[in-house]
């Protein structure tokens, strides 16, 4: 066998940085305490990781892969690496001077474990062979569990940290015993060798290895019915890692979904099989996600379930892979990405630094925010409509369109429509949010007992600033990224 | 000994793991669980390989022990983490979040 070439080193560069990083951060923590030189350090690692995955559009090609078929290297794998990679910048600038108020200690340690879910997080979406997939899966996981539980005097963080750690190595057994029997049906690891093989075969272990992966990735999609942990590990988890997961976790799972149900289980055979597990599932997810939400006063909690509520959107475009389904998919995971990012800033920046009051992110918090800080204010309301796919959010508008309009197409309208009253649904609860910032009378409300806000620090701006910026930017001009999608989807 | 043989011990296993694990209510328990279904996988893997003929089934297994390994470690920490905060490891003490 031949030595490790250089041109698989370089189709791994991100990763390495990442790697550098997350060893040299916990060297820099033995030297100096200053909180914001370890959040820069981390920063310019990512930076430099997202420099390289942007060089790496040079080399994708179609199904090239590195390592032995081990990993992608095409513009699919390359998509979601940028967008993971821009997401953890963005929490890392969120997390800076919030994660020590958060009850975090050892911010040395909490950065590392950052860097190496993230790194997990890229080789999950770039796999290309069962085993790797899985490990990418458990490494970004399993430092997960530590960022939820890193609050180490907090009982919420901890019990966060132990629901999802139980539940998601229960889930991920699973889908490792799926990944077994796929061996044991095709005789290889290879995403795109067993496809051919799973496809001929009239095992009846085939349905059942399919669904056993399934219910790993719908796990840490967060759908119903596995979704019962997000809530609770959303509003226990300090709200960084709650942004982190809600956002950059959720993508990475979302793109390795759809890299193994359309290259493994992609043959039409196997389609059948998944399709209506998935119709079942992204109609349920809908319809809980957003039902459930109506009732919550704690926005982390309200956010958990409109991510619940927007996987369950996400996966109505996994059954149309071959009208526009994929780019849809794409174009709503970067679009959602940007919108929750913003949304969990802001309830960060609102909400009292305490964690431990039972009503640290209350809604009423909330109230008269649009005369107490109306820049805030409008950025909320801004990610918010886009959330709700109102005007003037268009972006999210546009991510539903596209989605439900691949549905359509695939002649999946019954689910298109549950989709669409599923959002007007949605409104209630987004609206609430708006109606207490702006619409609350002086009189009636208690913002006055409320403390005032913290200045908020300029990174903490910034995210909050680019988050905005996108969100417009894609609703007003959504060929940038979708053409972009277009092209992705067309290489895969 | 035919490769189904060993994949029905191997189910068998994986059967109690998930029965444990949805019944029991003590941590440690319940992660001995999670520790079985992974080494019911093994087991799978393993005599998938014989069948097959092929090392990668093998090879999997190496790396599904040390992510074993690792969830140990890990799963231990937050374990004890819970008991300082919750003076208890039963599962259902941990019940300050709910909807």
């Amino acid at each position: 066998m031949e030595i490790i070439s250089l041109a698989d080193l370089y189709s791994i560069s991100p990763l390495l940085f990442l790697t550098l990083g997350a060893f040299g951060i916990l060297i820099v923590d033995v030297f100096s305490k200053e909180s914001w030189l370890r959040a820069s350090y981390t920063s310019i690692f990512i930076l430099a990781a997202l420099s390289f995955a942007f060089q790496l559009a040079d080399v994708a090609a179609p199904g090239k892969t590195a390592f032995w078929d081990a990993i992608y290297v095409d513009s699919f794998s390359i998509y979601f690496q940028v967008l993971i990679l821009v997401g953890a910048l963005l929490t890392v600038m969120l997390s800076h001077g919030r994660i020590a108020q958060e009850g975090v200690r050892s911010l040395g340690e909490f950065y590392a474990l950052f860097l190496m879910s993230t790194i997990g997080a890229i080789i999950f979406v770039s796999a290309a062979e069962m085993v790797t997939l899985f490990l990418g899966l458990e490494i970004m996981s399993m430092a997960l569990y530590c960022m939820c539980g890193s609050a180490v005097h907090s009982k919420d963080s901890a019990e966060s940290a132990l629901k999802y750690f139980f539940l998601g190595s229960f889930s991920s057994a699973f889908m490792l015993f799926g990944i077994a029997l796929m061996y044991g049906v095709s005789g290889t690891l290879s995403l795109a060798e067993s496809a051919a093989v799973l496809s001929s075969s009239n095992s009846g272990l085939v349905p059942i290895a399919v669904g056993f992966v399934l219910i790993g990735f719908v796990f840490k999609i967060g759908a119903v019915p596995l979704h019962f942990w997000a809530p609770d590990v959303y509003q226990g988890a300090p709200t960084t890692v709650t942004a982190y997961m809600a956002c950059v976790v959720k993508a990475a799972a979302v793109g390795a979904a759809l890299r193994v149900l359309w290259t493994s289980f992609g043959s039409d055979t196997l389609f059948g099989i998944w399709a209506s597990a998935v119709w079942i599932i992204a109609a349920l997810t809908m319809v809980v996600g957003n039902l459930v939400a109506l009732r919550q006063r704690s926005l982390k909690r309200m956010l958990a379930y409109s991510s619940i509520a927007h996987a369950g959107y996400i996966m109505v475009a996994f059954l149309a892979p071959h009208q526009g389904g994929g780019s849809a998919v794409l174009f709503y995971i970067a679009v959602y990405t940007a919108m929750t990012l913003g949304a969990f800033g802001v309830v960060l920046a609102v909400a009292s630094p305490h964690s431990s009051e039972p009503d640290a992110d209350d809604i009423h918090r909330f109230q008269r925010l649009g005369y107490r800080n109306p820049v805030l204010a409008g950025c909320m309301t801004l990610f918010l409509l886009s959330l709700a796919g109102l005007p003037p959010g268009l972006a999210g508008l546009l991510g539903k369109f596209y989605v439900f309009n691949a549905a359509v197409q695939a002649n999946y309208v019954g689910l298109a429509i549950i989709g669409v009253l599923c959002s007007a649904v949605s409104c209630y609860y987004y609206l609430r949010v708006i109606v207490a910032m702006y619409f609350i009378p002086k009189e009636e409300s208690d913002s006055d007992s409320l403390a005032p806000l913290a200045p908020v620090s300029l990174p903490f701006a910034g995210v909050i600033g680019i988050c905005a910026v996108a969100v417009v930017t894609l609703g007003l001009f959504p060929s940038i990224l979708h053409d972009g999608a277009q092209f992705v989807i067309e290489n895969f | 000994m035919s490769t189904s043989s060993y994949l029905t011990i191997s189910i068998i296993l994986f059967s109690i793991g998930t029965i444990g694990f949805v019944v029991r209510r003590n941590a440690i328990v319940v992660f001995m669980c999670v520790e079985l279904m992974l080494n019911a996988v093994n087991l799978a893997f393993v005599a998938f390989a014989r069948h097959h003929g092929s090392l990668e089934g093998e090879a999997a297994v190496f790396f599904v022990m040390v992510v074993a390994a690792a969830e140990a470690a890990v799963g231990l920490a937050i374990i004890i983490a819970v008991f300082r905060n919750h003076r208890s490891i039963e599962t259902s003490d941990a019940d300050h979040l709910r909807l």
